[in-house]
């Protein structure tokens, strides 16, 4: 059976039983219930995947569609995922998604009829996104957001770029398409200069091994199908779009996929939306392009993903970064053994671990050789406060050092480094992403999770991996 | 992420953060929490 979100789930019944749970009651995602109810789990360190079995769609109505959140937290659901023995070690298993990115897998094609995404099939007039339980994330989002996988194909190559952009939901058939200049904002660039439309899918649940190679970061000139069927283990089975036809093949085996066009030559505002380091994003409308959705597929009892940042840890999108960074790590230096990118902190920091061979070692890998990492919130607010040149001050060898210290250079005096990891006051500093006091009060995780259920969810000790 | 700005909604008066590259440009703002459009001359107060 071709791998799906299904497939997943039933590995993860068998092999993690009590890490899955179902809530049967009516939730609201886009009133923050959803947000809460993870947010005070979290707090327990419990990252059950939970499917809400009755989720409202922004059409306040329970349809068709469940919503299943946190397949893509904790270290052993990413070991599921990606098929590895639960004793593999963190650089074990970005090791192990290095291999997978160069062991690609092209997709094969199968027919409309034998796609399961094609169970349902939604054009034009049909199309109405508020039919989806698309979720309010954070207090000060600018509306409901899609946060999965995007799908584009440049127009010379016919590669295929996967990759994630925040998407705020605008009407039943629009949403702002934050385009971070990267791979999918060349392609649009590149169509836009010649007044085209850029074809665009994006798939709103998959197998996480689809998510974690739709995360790779690598040449633009790699085709990101081949990548994700690399971490799949298989070929990714894709089917013609409605739109496009076999000009934009989408997932066979995805949940949800819609698909549309960007459109050239118009921007749009949307934000702020609660980032993944944990800061809300602000308002923004340069790289912002109109998403006109123009067709929804969906399989029968259809699942809609989404995620929480930061909320966990996220191997799933932390290891495929890891593998990226090994790879370059290891051109520049050979004796480099371990990369950690975890945690909140995750985008901006970079702790390396290598077998040093010269004192430019260090300085080759771009980063502090350092064997232990506990990325806690000092981490963090490195690095997310500090621009080195402002808050980084380096303070003369004046000061009495401790003996016990191997670095020092002299007797006992040591020089001193101040970094003001502090939020700054005399500027407007963009807030920090959180679920609204009201909703976090007036969800209660016993109306919600039996006693009993929530006693046998594990707590996930591995969030603070390293 | 960058920069932000603060915006105060001239409706709900409630405070949001936008990019500093939508000050002087024809977009509206847009408050997340009452939903209300509104020109950067009508905000009551923009914090740099």
């Amino acid at each position: 059976m071709p791998k799906s979100l299904r497939t997943f789930l039933d590995d993860c019944r068998r092999e993690i039983p009590n890490e899955i749970i179902h809530i049967n009651k009516e939730v609201n995602p886009s009133h923050y219930d959803v947000t809460a109810i993870i947010k005070h789990l979290g707090a327990m360190k419990k990252f059950p995947i939970i499917i809400f079995d009755k989720p409202l769609n922004l059409n306040r109505r329970v349809g068709d569609m469940k919503l299943v959140m946190n397949c893509e937290i904790s270290q052993r659901k990413a070991q599921i995922a990606l098929g590895l023995p639960k004793e593999s070690t963190r650089p074990q298993m970005a090791e192990r998604c290095l291999e997978m990115e160069e062991h690609r897998i092209p997709p094969t094609v199968v027919d409309k009829k034998e796609a399961p995404v094609k169970e349902n099939v939604k054009v034009g007039r049909e199309v109405d996104l508020y039919e989806i339980p698309i979720m309010r994330h954070h207090e000060m989002d600018g509306g409901p957001y899609i946060v999965l996988s995007t799908i584009t194909r440049d127009r010379k190559s016919k590669i295929y770029n996967c990759s994630y952009h925040r998407m705020e939901v605008k009407s039943k058939n629009t949403t702002a398409c934050y385009a971070s200049p990267r791979h999918l904002w060349k392609i649009y660039r590149d169509h836009e200069d010649n007044n085209l439309e850029t074809p665009v899918a994006t798939v709103l649940g998959h197998h996480p091994a689809y998510h974690m190679g739709a995360c790779y970061s690598g040449p633009f000139e790699v085709s990101e199908y081949d990548v994700i069927g690399g971490y799949l283990g298989e070929p990714l089975r894709l089917t013609p779009s409605e739109t496009w036809g076999e000009d934009l093949m989408i997932p066979a085996d995805a949940e949800i996929v819609i698909e549309g066009a960007l459109i050239p030559g118009k921007r749009i505002v949307e934000g702020p939306f609660g980032e993944a380091p944990g800061y809300l994003g602000p308002q923004r409308y340069t790289t912002c392009a109109i998403y006109e959705v123009r067709a929804i597929n969906y399989r029968k009892g259809a699942m809609y993903q989404s995620v929480i940042t930061p909320e966990g840890d996220k191997p799933w999108m932390d290891l495929p970064r890891e593998g990226a960074y090994l790879r370059r790590c290891r051109e520049a230096v050979p004796g480099v053994t371990a990369v950690c990118k975890q945690g909140r902190h995750a985008h901006y920091n970079v702790f390396i671990s290598m077998k040093k061979m010269s004192e430019g070692d260090p300085g080759r890998a771009a980063a502090a050789a350092l064997t232990f990492v506990n990325p806690t919130d000092i981490l963090w607010a490195f690095a997310t406060r500090v621009q080195p040149h402002r808050q980084v001050s380096i303070l003369q060898p004046l000061f009495r050092g401790n003996f016990l210290d191997p670095s020092l250079v002299d007797e006992i005096k040591t020089s001193g480094m101040i970094v003001d990891a502090t939020r700054p006051l005399d500027r407007p500093f963009s807030p920090v992403s959180k679920c609204p006091d009201d909703a976090m009060q007036r969800i209660k995780l016993e109306d919600f999770i039996p006693g009993e259920v929530l006693q046998h969810i594990p707590t996930d000790r591995t969030s603070y991996w390293c | 992420m960058g920069q932000a700005v603060e915006i105060t909604c001239p409706k709900c008066k409630k405070i949001f953060v936008v990019n500093p590259h939508m000050l002087g440009s024809e977009m509206d703002f847009h408050c997340p929490f009452c939903d209300l459009y509104f020109p950067e001359k009508d905000s009551p107060k923009i914090r740099k």
